[in-house]
C-alpha cells in the first residue's frame, strides 16, 4: 500500500493508524514513534522554513586522515612534506615498504586559499565515471570549493597543550579506543557521564529543528543501522536497509491467499498486545514502526518521486547515499519535510595492517580502496543531489573515530586522536582549510603553533567535535546561543562556536 | 602442573613478580580438569535450592539458555537426571570438531574442482550449523558461540574470509576450551594465528634501537597496538576497575582507568615477535602443500626467512585465499626472538646491549614490569643461547597473560558478558558476584573454571527462579533459527548442504562473522527510548531495526516453509528443496487439534510461557479462517507466526 497525505483527514488517519499498532505501549514510545515534537523545541520550529539536510557519513575504525590529506609544499629538507615523510617513516616503495609517506608526485595537488602553502589529497581522490556518467572527485570538488577540510579535531573537555595534557589537563575518558571516541562523535561533546550522552547531536539537532513531522517519519533517519549519533530523547531514529525499504512478505494485509490477511490480522493483534517485559515491548515498537511506515515509504520510493536517475558507483557507500538521495526527494516532494539528518557509514579503516598493498596502486588498493569507494560514492552522491536540485540545501560531513599514528608498525598505523574531516556541499565556503593542519612531527611541544603530539605523532587536537557540530547546528538553524549551549554543554569551553565553514 | 595458589581477591597484587614470573616458565598441563569433583548434587544460592525440573516447561525454558534450543528427546533426557548430572554428562561428552571434517571436505572438494577459497566458504558454515542443531556437546558447543562473541574473530571480510579451516579451528580452539580454563584459553586464542591475523599481532616486529656514540635511536617502525588494546579492553580487564560486582570502583567520584597508553605501548612490545611455526610438508586430503623451512628445530626461530614465511595455501586464485591450508598457518605461533622485544639495541656494533632505561623494560597492566633479556637475541644468536632468547620470549607473554588472567576485573568481565550471552542482559550486580567468585575459585580452588562459572550462571537464582519484569534479553537472530531447527529437526537438503550461507544479509548475525572485534552488537549498548529511561541494557537491540526485524521474519518464513508448496490453501504438498528444511515426517506427527497443536508448539519453542491472549488469538485463527487448511499448513503457519511474535522475541 503506497500512502501519499493530501489533506489533514488522511494525516490524522495516518497517525490513528500508526498509534493503534502501538496503542498498549508507554507514553514514551508513543511520542517517538509519531516523532512528535517536546513543546521546548516546537517554539523553534518557525527556524526550519524551507528544507535543510545533514548527511554524516561515518569512517568506521578510525581513517588515516594524514595520509587522506597531507602538505604538499616542497620535497626539500625542511619542508612540510619533509617533516611528513619523515615521521611516517619514510615513503612507501622503492625499497622502504614500512614507509606510511605517499609520494609527492602521487599526491593530488590542492590550493587552499586561506593557506600559505599547498596541499595534497590522496591520490584515489580523481574524477570517476560509471557506465554512462561522470562524477567529480574530491580533488575537483575541493578545486570547486564545494569542499573544505575541518583539520585536526577531536573529542575535547577543554583545550589542551601538551603540558596540560601531561598535567593536570581534563582529557576525556578512554582515549584511543574505538567505540568509546566513536561514542565521544556522536555525542557531539567528551563527557559521557551527562544525562545528555543517552542522545546523539544529530538527534538532538533533528529534533530541535523539524517542525514537519513528516508524516510520523522520523526526522533522523539511519540506512546504517543502530545509530547514537541521530538519537533524541524523545526521537529514534527511522532505520532503512541500503537496499531500500523491507517490507513483510506473505503477510499482506489485501491478500486472502495463503490466508495472508489473517495472519496479517494476527501478527497485528500480537503486536499490539501488552507485555511487562521491555525487551517484548521493543520488539513490538520496531516492527510495528516497520508495518506502518514502512510500508507507506515503500510505496513512496517506488513511485516516480522515488527514482533518480544517477548512477552510483558499485559499493555499500554508494548503496546507502543513493537511498539517501532518493529520499531527500521524496521527503521535500511529498512528505514536505524541512529538516532531516542522515547517518551512513563505510567500515574497514582500522589499518594497523594493510594500508598499501605491495606492488599494487596505491590509489585503489589498501586505504586507496576505502578512500576509492568514499570518492566515487561522494562524487556520485553530488551528482545526485545536482539532479534533485538540493546542493544548498543537503550538506555532507565525515566522521570517524579518531586519527591514527604519524609512526607506523609495519605496513600500518595505531590508535590516535585529533584527525582531519571533510565538509561537502554548496552551502560551505569550500576551497580552505579550517581549524589549524598539524605540523605533523613526532612528539611535537610548539605552543606558538598549538602543535602538540605525543610519541607516534598522536595529535592533541586543536578543535573540538562540539565546534564543528554546532558551525552545522547554526547553518540548520539552532542560532540562539543559549539554544547551542544546550545542546552542546560544553561549548563554552572553546574559543568559538561558529568556525566559518558554512555561508 | 602449572598449579597456581589460588589468589583472595586483589592480594595478588602484592605477589612477588620475580616469583611470579619463575612459576610461569613450568610448562602448562592443566588441561585436564578434574571433573568429578566439581559435580554438586546441590545448588544452594542465599537458600536458593534447586536440583532438576519440575516440569517439561521448566526443562525446556533450561535448554533455551544452555543449549541452541530444546528438543522432546533433550528434553525428556533432562527430565530424567539432575541438573547436576547433565552437566557432568555435558562436560564428559566429546567434543564436537569442525576443522578436521571441514579440510577434509575442502580438499576433496577442491581436487575435483579447484577454486579459490571463497568459494568453501559455506562448508564452514554448513559443518556449524550440524553442530548446532545435532552435536551432543550443546553447552560447550552453545559456550564457543558465546566465547566466538567475546574474543571475536570474523570471516565477514579480510584475509580470513576465504580460508575455511583456520576460522574453523578457531571455533574448536574455543570449544575445546569452552568447559576447560580461561587462561588456557587465553592462551591459545592469542597465540592463534587467527587472532594473530584478525588483530595484527602476527609477524609484528619490535622496533630496532641502535646506539651510536652513546646516542639511542628507534627505527621508525613501533609495534602494532592492535591486540594489545583489544585483549585488555574486550577480553579480560575492561577499561576502568571494577569491583567484584562489577560496579566501578571510583576515585574522588571518578572511574579509575585499568591502564593507560604507556601501559598499552608497553604491552604492544610484549606481543611482538610471533609467527607461524615450519613443521615442513604437509598433506591434507590429498593435497600436497610444500613448505620448505630450511632449517630444523629451534633454529627455525632465528631464521628470518620463517618468519615472514606464510604458510602455504592451495588455491586456484590469487594472494592468501586458500581452500585448504598448510597445518602450520593455525598451529600456535611461535616466538622469533630476533623480532620480539628484548629491551636490547638490534645491532651488532655495539653488541646488541640492553638499552638505557625506560627502553630497556615494559611495565604491564598492574605495574608489572619485564625486565630486559639476559641473552642477546638476534638472527645470529649462538646455540648455547637460543633457548634462553626463547623462554624469554615465551615468559614475557605468560607474565602479561597471568597478570590479565589474575587482575580482579578479569571474573567480573567476564562473568557479566556470559550471564548476557545466556541468561539476561541487566543481571543484578549480586548475580554478577556469585558467578565472578566462582571464576575466582571453583570447588578446587582453581581459578578460570569455565565450566563451573557457566554452572554458575545458568543455575543461579536469578536465572532459574521466577524472571522479573526486566530479567531476560532479546533472542539472537541466530538462535531463532537454531531454536527453530532443533524443536522440529533440519534435515539438509537436496544439495546435500543446509544452504544457508549468508545469513549474515538478514539477520545482521553470522557465526564467527561480526562486522568487527566489536562484534555484532556491544554489551553496555542502551538503546534509545524506553531503555535509555529505565537504564537498562540490550545488546542484542543494537541489530534489530525496522529493516531487520522484517527481513528475518521473511528470512523465516523461508526456512519454515522451504519445501512445502502453499499454492493450494487446503493441501500442502512437500519436495525435498535444495536447502535445510523441517522434515514433514516431524510436521505430521504434530496433534492436529488446534488446543493441543498450540500446547506442543507452546512447549517446544516457549517453554509453556505463551500468554493466554496469544495462545487464544492463534487458536482463533487455526479454528476460524484457517479452519479448512490443511494441518501442515496449520502448524507451519502458527510455527512461523510463533517465531515473529513479540513474546518470543524475548528469551526469559
Amino acid at each position: 500500500m503506497s500512502f501519499i497525505t493530501k489533506t489533514p483527514q488522511d494525516r490524522r488517519n495516518f497517525l490513528k493508524t500508526l498509534s493503534g499498532g502501538i496503542a498498549s505501549a508507554a507514553a514514551w514510545s508513543t511520542a517517538a514513534q509519531l516523532g512528535l515534537i517536546p513543546s521546548a523545541a516546537a517554539q523553534n520550529a518557525n527556524q526550519g522554513s524551507g528544507y535543510k539536510a545533514l548527511v554524516c557519513v561515518y569512517l568506521a575504525g578510525a581513517n588515516d586522515a594524514f595520509n587522506w590529506l597531507a602538505p604538499r609544499d616542497s620535497t626539500t629538507a625542511g619542508s612540510r612534506y619533509d617533516s611528513y615523510q619523515r615521521s611516517r617513516g619514510g615513503i612507501y616503495g622503492s625499497g622502504n615498504n614500512s614507509g606510511l609517506a605517499i609520494d609527492f608526485q602521487s599526491l593530488l595537488p590542492i590550493a587552499p586559499s586561506n593557506q600559505s602553502i599547498s596541499f595534497g589529497l590522496h591520490p584515489a581522490h580523481i574524477d570517476s565515471s560509471t557506465a554512462n556518467q561522470s562524477h567529480l572527485g574530491l580533488k575537483s570538488l575541493f578545486d570547486q570549493n564545494k569542499l573544505a577540510f575541518v583539520c585536526n579535531t577531536g573529542p575535547l573537555l577543554e583545550p589542551l597543550t601538551k603540558v596540560s595534557y601531561l598535567g593536570a589537563g581534563r582529557k576525556p575518558a578512554q582515549l584511543f579506543s574505538h567505540n568509546d571516541q566513536e561514542n565521544l562523535w556522536h555525542l557531539g561533546f567528551a563527557d559521557n557521564t551527562l544525562p545528555l550522552s543517552r542522545t546523539g547531536w544529530g538527534g538532538r539537532l533533528a529534533q530541535a529543528l523539524a517542525g514537519n513531522l513528516a508524516n510520523g517519519l522520523s526526522p533522523s533517519i539511519s540506512i546504517a543501522g543502530q545509530s547514537r549519533f541521530l538519537t533524541g530523547s524523545a526521537i529514534v531514529p527511522y532505520q532503512l536497509a541500503a537496499s531500500g525499504v523491507d517490507t513483510l512478505d506473505n503477510y499482506s494485509a489485501s491478500s486472502t491467499a495463503n490466508f495472508q490477511s489473517a495472519r496479517r490480522s494476527v501478527l497485528g493483534d500480537l503486536l499490539a498486545s501488552s507485555s511487562e517485559s521491555p525487551f517484548v515491548r521493543e520488539y513490538s515498537r520496531t516492527m510495528s514502526r516497520s508495518l506502518s511506515v514502512g510500508e507507506s515509504l515503500a510505496g513512496l520510493l517506488s513511485a516516480a518521486d522515488g527514482q533518480i536517475n544517477t548512477e552510483f558507483s558499485a559499493g555499500s557507500l554508494s548503496d546507502q547515499l543513493k537511498l539517501v538521495a532518493r529520499m531527500i526527494k521524496v521527503s521535500r516532494t511529498t512528505l514536505g519535510a524541512t529538516r532531516q539528518v542522515f547517518y551512513v557509514r563505510l567500515g574497514g579503516f582500522d589499518l594497523h595492517d594493510g594500508m598499501f598493498v605491495n606492488g599494487q596502486p596505491i590509489a585503489t588498493t589498501g586505504h586507496g580502496e576505502l578512500l576509492t569507494q568514499l570518492n566515487q560514492a561522494l562524487g556520485s552522491f553530488w551528482s545526485a543531489l545536482g539532479e534533485v536540485n538540493a546542493r544548498s540545501e543537503v550538506t555532507t560531513f565525515t566522521m570517524s573515530d579518531f586519527g591514527r599514528t604519524l609512526s607506523g608498525n609495519g605496513n600500518g598505523t595505531d590508535h590516535a586522536w585529533g584527525s582531519n574531516m571533510l565538509v561537502m556541499g554548496d552551502s560551505v565556503l569550500g576551497g580552505k582549510l579550517y581549524g589549524r593542519y598539524p605540523q605533523l612531527i613526532l612528539d611535537n611541544d610548539d605552543a606558538s603553533n598549538m602543535d602538540y603530539s605525543l610519541s607516534r605523532g598522536q595529535y592533541i587536537p586543536t578543535t573540538s567535535v562540539e565546534q564543528v557540530a554546532a558551525t552545522l547546528a547554526r547553518w540548520m538553524g539552532v542560532t540562539d546561543s543559549s539554544a547551542l549551549d544546550a545542546m552542546f554543554p560544553l561549548l563554552g569551553n572553546f574559543s568559538s562556536s561558529n568556525l566559518g565553514f558554512m555561508g | 602442573m602449572r598449579n597456581k595458589p589460588v589468589q583472595s581477591h586483589r592480594s595478588w597484587l602484592s605477589l612477588s613478580w620475580l616469583n611470579l614470573l619463575r612459576s610461569i616458565t613450568i610448562a602448562l598441563c592443566f588441561l585436564s580438569v578434574p571433573v568429578s569433583a566439581l559435580a554438586q548434587d546441590t545448588i544452594f544460592t542465599d537458600g536458593f535450592e534447586l536440583t532438576a525440573p519440575q516440569t517439561d516447561a521448566e526443562a525446556a525454558r533450561f535448554l533455551t539458555q544452555a543449549s541452541f534450543g530444546p528438543n522432546p528427546a533433550q528434553i525428556a533426557d533432562l527430565r530424567a537426571q539432575s541438573y547436576a548430572s547433565w552437566f557432568a554428562a555435558q562436560r564428559a561428552a566429546p567434543i564436537t570438531l569442525q576443522r578436521p571434517t571441514v579440510e577434509l571436505e575442502i580438499a576433496a572438494l577442491a581436487q575435483a574442482n579447484p577454486q579459490p577459497g571463497p568459494a568453501y566458504r559455506r562448508v564452514r558454515l554448513d559443518k556449524w550449523w550440524d553442530t548446532a542443531i545435532n552435536g551432543p556437546d550443546q553447552l560447550r558447543q552453545r559456550m564457543a558461540f558465546a566465547l566466538s562473541q567475546i574474543m571475536v574473530i570474523s570471516d565477514v571480510s579480510g584475509t580470513l574470509f576465504g580460508i575455511a579451516p583456520m576460522v574453523a579451528e578457531y571455533h574448536d580452539i574455543l570449544a575445546r576450551n569452552a568447559l576447560g580454563n580461561f587462561r588456557v584459553l587465553l592462551e591459545e586464542v592469542s597465540r592463534s594465528p587467527m587472532m594473530g591475523i584478525y588483530l595484527s599481532h602476527y609477524r609484528n616486529p619490535k622496533t630496532d634501537w641502535t646506539i651510536v656514540n652513546g646516542v639511542t635511536t628507534p627505527s621508525a617502525l613501533q609495534p602494532d597496538e592492535n591486540y594489545a588494546r583489544e585483549i585488555m579492553q574486550l577480553f579480560t580487564v575492561g577499561l576502568i576497575e571494577r569491583n567484584r560486582d562489577f560496579s566501578p570502583i571510583l576515585s574522588g567520584g571518578l572511574t579509575v582507568p585499568t591502564y593507560d597508553q604507556n601501559i598499552i605501548t608497553s604491552t604492544a612490545k610484549v606481543l611482538t615477535g610471533l609467527s607461524s611455526q615450519c613443521t615442513g610438508n604437509a598433506n591434507i586430503g590429498g593435497i600436497v602443500l610444500n613448505r620448505n623451512c630450511g632449517c630444523s628445530g629451534i633454529a627455525c626461530q632465528f631464521s628470518t626467512t620463517s618468519f615472514f614465511a606464510v604458510p602455504p595455501v592451495f588455491s586456484a586464485g590469487p594472494n592468501l585465499m586458500g581452500a585448504v591450508i598448510h597445518p602450520d598457518g593455525y598451529a600456535p605461533m611461535l616466538c622469533f626472538p630476533r623480532y620480539a622485544d628484548t629491551g636490547r639495541s638490534a645491532t651488532s656494533q655495539d653488541g646488541y646491549a640492553i638499552l638505557p632505561a625506560p627502553f630497556n623494560s615494559k611495565t604491564l597492566i598492574a605495574g608489572v614490569p619485564v625486565g630486559p633479556s639476559p641473552a642477546a637475541c638476534h638472527s645470529g644468536t649462538p646455540a648455547a643461547d637460543q633457548q634462553g632468547c626463547i623462554n624469554y620470549c615465551d615468559d614475557q607473554i605468560d607474565t602479561l597473560l597471568d597478570a590479565l588472567f589474575l587482575h580482579p576485573n578479569t571474573p567480573p568481565m567476564v562473568a557479566r558478558q556470559l550471564i548476557q550471552r545466556f541468561t539476561t542482559s541487566n543481571p543484578s550486580p549480586a548475580y554478577i558476584e556469585r558467578v565472578a567468585r566462582v571464576f575466582e575459585r571453583d570447588s578446587q580452588g582453581q581459578r578460570g573454571n569455565l565450566a563451573a562459572t557457566i554452572e554458575a550462571v545458568l543455575l543461579d537464582e536469578q536465572a532459574r527462579g521466577t524472571p522479573d519484569a526486566n530479567f531476560g534479553k532479546l533472542r539472537e537472530p541466530i538462535l531463532k533459527l537454531t531454536a527453530l531447527w532443533r524443536a522440529f529437526g533440519a534435515d539438509q537438503g537436496s544439495s546435500g548442504t543446509y544452504l544457508v550461507n549468508t545469513p549474515e544479509t538478514a539477520l545482521l548475525q553470522r557465526p564467527l562473522g561480526a562486522p568487527s572485534v566489536f562484534n555484532f552488537y556491544q554489551p553496555d549498548y542502551i538503546p534509545a527510548g524506553e531503555f535509555t529511561t529505565l537504564g537498562l541494557y540490550a545488546p542484542e537491540l543494537q541489530i534489530l531495526s525496522e529493516a531487520t526485524s522484517v527481513s528475518a521474519a521473511d528470512f523465516l518464513y523461508t526456512r519454515v516453509f522451504a519445501g512445502y508448496n502453499t499454492a493450494n490453501p487446503n493441501s500442502t504438498s512437500f519436495t525435498t528443496p535444495p536447502a535445510a528444511h523441517l522434515p514433514p515426517a516431524f510436521i505430521d506427527a504434530l496433534p492436529v487439534e488446534a488446543n493441543l497443536l498450540i500446547d506442543v508448539l507452546n512447549t517446544r519453542l516457549m517453554y509453556g510461557a505463551m500468554s493466554a491472549g496469544m495462545r487464544s488469538r492463534l487458536i482463533s485463527l487455526l479454528t476460524g479462517p484457517m479452519a479448512g487448511a490443511d494441518a501442515r499448513r496449520k502448524a507451519l503457519s502458527t510455527i512461523h507466526l510463533i517465531l515473529i511474535s513479540p513474546e518470543f522475541s524475548a528469551q526469559r
